[in-house]
């Protein structure tokens, strides 16, 4: 545990943060080229095949976000500690946006080659399932009236929610589909060129490292503002007659579930 | 609204935070008792839609189980069989579908992807109709997930 909160410390650092944000717009630029330019278009498919490159890293990445929220959502509901609550829906965030992109990025690619933007096939019928479970881990915190019921919550979500990954996964083994089935991820060799599965490594490299970024800076902002509202809540009692909402309680790094659950709104 | 109570922080502002030590809460074990529940439904949901959800029917399907009606709006898959694509005066695409056991003849009168072709995985959407031919109004072609680099030894590409 140690070494991973000194990690966490070290990737915080404001140099820590510059030079993962150089890393990444460099492995980006890097997949760009390789992408565009280096790698020849797909025998059958053309040129529009090249959104491979960043289709599948996005929807990758979005499997170990979701992966993330629920091995983090676990942690909290082991040790109760909101650091794992504030990794939980840093994860949470970039794996939607990172969803977001894949079923984007997906659709683009799907009206050349399928001949449709969209259809409720098995693979992107879960897929968008899987955008809804975080979207509803987003919005529930937003209902939730205090720091600890909140994190309580949303870590029961962030653990249930992540069944869906490996649906995702297998939907187009399980179901009859028109998504493809899996080119890399499979038993037995990738379908693939050598030079196409090399550039695509380079894609999901380049993501991964803006993944990491976007959670230091995430966790940063996550660190501030449950800083703010600690301050705002040991500030002196309020004055009589203004309303004061049962807000986060959260000092050291531990949320007051005790003081959490005297909030009111309990049923 | 007792909110007063709220204020009081059970950690302190400098030291270590305190690791819950104790058996789980109450509260804490209904929420691990919900979750598994929820994923045995989840469980039992995926079992469920393995046998009755498909996102489309084959020849066979049609043909031999007779799972659609005639008129009823269905999904066809199959692969196109070689030979038989025709484009008539009408300007509709004809051609037949195969699960490699049965076959199925396509009239389809929507857009024809670039990657349509003899042998092609396709997904098209209509129905069958009286004449015993399935028109489709959508054509859809399922790609196989090969990727391969054009061959630059040779000169012949194909289009």
């Amino acid at each position: 545990m140690n070494i991973l909160d000194g990690a966490m410390v070290a990737m915080g650092t404001r140099r820590a943060q510059r030079v993962l944000a150089l890393a990444t717009l460099a492995a980006l630029a890097a997949t760009a080229v390789a992408g565009l330019y280096v790698v020849p278009p797909d025998v059958e498919q053309g040129d529009v095949q090249r959104l491979m490159y960043v289709h599948v890293p996005a929807a990758w990445l979005a499997f170990l976000s979701f992966g993330v929220v629920s091995l983090a959502s676990l942690a909290y509901l082991r040790t109760g500690r909101i650091r794992w609550d504030r990794v939980a829906v840093a994860s949470a965030e970039i794996g939607v946006l990172f969803c977001t992109l894949t079923i984007v990025l997906g659709s683009l690619w799907g009206r050349p080659v399928w001949g449709a933007w969209w259809t409720w096939d098995p693979r992107l019928t879960t897929t968008v399932v899987l955008l809804l479970v975080y979207v509803a881990y987003l919005s529930l915190r937003r209902v939730a009236d205090s720091a600890a019921r909140r994190a309580q919550w949303s870590a029961v979500v962030g653990v249930v929610g992540f069944v869906d990954v490996p649906i995702v996964h297998m939907s187009v083994v399980w179901w009859r589909s028109l998504h493809q089935e899996a080119t890399v991820l499979r038993p037995g060799a990738p379908t693939m060129d050598t030079s196409m599965l090399a550039t695509l490594l380079l894609g999901v490299l380049a993501f991964s490292l803006a993944y990491t970024y976007l959670m230091t800076v995430r966790l940063r902002v996550g660190r501030l503002e449950d800083h703010a509202a600690g301050t705002v809540m040991s500030r002196p009692a309020p004055r009589a007659g203004v309303p004061r909402r049962p807000g986060p309680v959260v000092v050291g790094g531990t949320v007051a579930r005790t003081a959490g659950r005297a909030g009111g709104l309990d049923a | 609204m007792t909110a007063s109570t709220v204020t009081r922080p059970v950690g302190s502002a400098t030291g270590p935070a305190p690791r819950r030590t104790s058996s789980p809460s109450p509260r804490l074990r209904l929420l691990v008792c919900a979750a598994v529940v929820v994923a045995a439904l989840a469980w039992i949901a995926v079992r469920g839609l393995t046998s009755s959800f498909v996102y489309y029917l084959t020849p066979s399907d049609i043909v031999v189980a007779h799972k659609a009606d005639v008129g009823q709006r269905v999904r066809l898959g199959g692969l196109v069989v070689a030979g038989s694509v025709s484009r008539v005066h009408d300007g509709a695409l004809r051609f037949t579908v195969t699960d490699g056991r049965r076959s199925m003849r396509v009239v389809s009168t929507g857009s024809v992807p670039e990657l349509f072709r003899a042998g092609q995985g396709v997904v098209l959407e209509g129905a069958l109709r009286a004449d015993h031919r399935f028109h489709a109004d959508t054509l859809l072609v399922k790609h196989d997930g090969q990727y391969r680099a054009p061959d630059l030894g040779s000169s012949a590409q194909e289009g």
